[in-house]
């Protein structure tokens, strides 16, 4: 369910997270209720481990989000909601971050990929900010060091957001 | 064989126009034209135009200087031919073989269809009464062969003649009832070989040596010493179910229910042999005579009725008011189109894998099979051919993809993008002469500073191909706030000297 705008997802590149192309099925969609149908059609289903919805920007459909918590909740799966530019109206999930990309670059070109994650709004538990770095050997994204201080170009750079 | 002739196709298609606007009161004879050659001439006249001894090719401005009060429309072979193919829609409740004999003409296979209807009389009694409703001239004949029925319909007494009596039915009727070009017809009667009559019982290698095989092939086909095949206009569905309404239905419920029990029907008939469908569509025939078709896909060989009728529900939301029951339906007709050998199914094993054909089968009938896909894998080094999403639907396996990794691993294949552009955007960059990475680049209005960057690699075009582009070298780069970015530039500059353009900077993809 990506945006065309910023490129279409290419199997090649999440073949390197140790994300599986072959097990994905995409969706594109023309308009919102489509897509937030479709995603919660996707996780009542029990074969599906992980949905994510992207959108642009704009308020979501607060009764729609929480039909997704609860079709997630129900499923055990995972439901994203990745959005390109974030309101700040209050949603009804889970979970709210925003995530944006750290400097990496080390003295021989760049490094290992690196995400700031910053947790905003969190229904179980305290909120935080997190520097994540991704690890080839360990195939999952492991806590960076804290050599540069983590809200700063999380901040900066509201780039995404995940409901 | 019954062949249905609509004399009036044209003329018909715009009294029916010009009713539904109610326009024109003082209906006055109707002719319509065409050009032929350098001449406008009628191609069609009603009956009062007839009356007045118009006919099919008459000049224009002759007929004009005849009755100066005829109303003259313009030919439209497309509309007539969109008519046509709408009623060969609609004959399908009568038999499933229905092929079009443009430009005004329907065949259709009755052989045995017409007990449905209690008899062959019955069916054309049916049909005859529904045309005359529609507002329609016609004339048919039902014959043992095309050619027969053909000639009986467009020359002879429109009746039901049994099998092994068109000798004497085709005997009385004129040459041109043997669908012949018009340059043998004209040559037979410069002769006076007027009737079939006439021909019959000629030696028929003379006839053949003077006027070629044509005339004794269409004469043994009418005759049925040859077989004429039949071209159905729409393929014939292996398995079918239908049901007529005494009382038509226009409510959603009703038309699943009957999805539903139509279904069943075709899972005992599909079981029996061992199918499944892949794709199965619906054929909902209103009372007025539209024929409402609504197709669905199965990513997998499929004969459960409760899953079959699940497709429409989502069909049927998706097309919401569009199905548009008008004063209901009156026949329903569900067809497998698609059959494949459907294994019989094991309980337990399997289940994510069925569980996901479903949710991909549910997802493709509301959204479109076209929306719904997965990707696969290519045989190509270009980044953006090196993969293409097709309909999840259609593809149901891991095609490619093995060879994908293994290659990867072979050899240590740089990082590629998570997002790939369709389409590498052109960026202004500024980078060291010739072959060093860029220092900044404008991409999408922005300014990028780029503080390490990795590469070239290098990709060559495809050079046995015409449209092969020149070399990229790629690089991937990382820009002051994190984000990395794939970049190429295309073209080197070694090349400037023999006359290639100025190499140019991409933006092919961005990473996580």
């Amino acid at each position: 369910m990506a945006l065309a705008e910023s490129g279409a997802l290419h199997g090649a590149g999440f073949d390197a997270f140790g994300l599986t192309p072959e097990r994905h099925v995409t969706i594109s969609v023309a308009h919102r209720r489509d897509l937030l149908w479709a995603m919660e059609e996707t996780l009542r289903c029990r074969a599906v481990h992980a949905v994510i919805g992207e959108i642009r920007c704009g308020e979501i459909d607060s009764v729609a989000v929480r039909r997704l918590s609860h079709a997630a909740a129900e499923s055990g799966a995972l439901a994203l909601l990745l959005c390109a530019s974030p309101s700040n109206h209050a949603s009804t999930a889970a979970t709210r971050w925003i995530v944006s990309t750290s400097p990496a670059a080390g003295p021989y070109g760049p490094g290992a990929p690196r995400l700031g994650a910053h947790l905003v709004r969190n229904r179980r538990g305290p909120a935080g900010s997190w520097i994540l770095e991704w690890s080839d050997s360990n195939g999952q994204f492991i806590l960076a060091t804290h050599a540069q201080s983590v809200a700063t170009p999380a901040l900066n750079q509201p780039h995404r957001q995940v409901a | 064989m019954l062949s249905l002739w609509l004399r009036r196709l044209s003329t018909n298609r715009i009294v029916r126009l010009r009713e539904r606007d109610a326009a024109r009161q003082r209906p006055a004879p109707l002719v319509i034209t065409g050009k032929r050659g350098n001449v406008e001439i009628l191609t069609a006249v009603d009956d009062a135009a007839e009356r007045l001894s118009l006919f099919p090719g008459l000049a224009l401005a002759q007929a004009r200087a005849m009755h100066p009060g005829i109303d003259v429309v313009a030919e439209d072979t497309d509309a007539d031919l969109a008519l046509l193919e709408s009623i060969a829609d609609w004959c399908l409740r009568y038999t499933p073989l229905v092929a079009c004999d443009a430009p005004d003409g329907l065949l259709l296979d009755i052989s045995g269809c017409a007990h449905l209807y209690g008899g062959e009389q019955e069916l054309i009694a049916d049909l005859s009464g529904r045309l005359e409703n529609a507002g329609f001239a016609f004339s048919l004949a039902i014959a043992g062969t095309i050619g027969a029925a053909w000639a009986a319909a467009h020359y002879g007494k429109p009746a039901s003649y049994p099998c092994g009596e068109e000798l004497a039915l085709l005997m009385p009727l004129p040459v041109s009832a043997l669908r012949l070009p018009p340059v043998i017809l004209a040559s037979l009667s410069r002769v006076g070989l007027k009737c079939i009559g006439d021909i019959v019982d000629l030696p028929r290698a003379p006839l053949t040596a003077r006027f070629g095989s044509d005339v004794l092939r269409q004469l043994d086909r009418a005759l049925g010493y040859e077989h004429e095949p039949l071209t159905p206009r729409l393929p014939v569905a292996p398995y079918v179910a239908e049901q007529r309404f005494a009382e038509p239905i226009a409510r959603e419920q009703d038309v699943l229910a009957i999805t539903e029990r139509l279904a069943r029907r075709l899972q005992f008939a599909m079981e029996r042999r061992g199918d499944g469908t892949r794709r199965i569509e619906l054929a909902l025939f209103r009372t007025d005579g539209v024929v409402r078709r609504i197709a669905a896909g199965t990513s997998r060989s499929l004969r459960n009725p409760g899953e079959i009728s699940a497709l429409f529900v989502e069909r049927l939301v998706a097309l919401g008011d569009a199905l548009d029951p008008g004063f209901g339906f009156d026949m329903a007709r569900l067809s497998v189109i698609v059959a494949e050998p459907c294994p019989p199914e094991q309980i337990g094993g399997g289940e994510d894998a069925a569980e996901l054909c479903r949710l991909v089968d549910r997802l493709s009938a509301r959204l479109g099979a076209r929306r719904v896909r997965r990707l696969v894998a290519q045989d190509s080094h270009i980044p953006e051919l090196a993969e293409v999403a097709l309909p999840a639907q259609a593809v149901n396996d891991a095609a490619g993809w093995d060879a994908f990794h293994r290659y990867r691993k072979e050899v240590e294949l740089s990082p590629r993008p998570l997002r790939l552009l369709s389409r590498p955007e052109p960026i202004e960059a500024v980078a060291e002469v010739p072959d060093g990475p860029p220092l900044r680049f404008r991409w999408r209005r922005a300014l990028h500073e780029v503080i390490a960057a990795e590469g070239p690699e290098r990709i060559e075009g495809t050079w046995w191909s015409e449209h092969a582009g020149p070399a990229r070298d790629y690089f991937r780069v990382e820009d002051k706030s994190g984000l990395r970015f794939w970049l190429f530039r295309a073209g080197l500059y070694r090349d400037l000297t023999q006359g290639a353009a100025a190499p140019t900077w991409f933006l092919h993809g961005t990473f996580a």
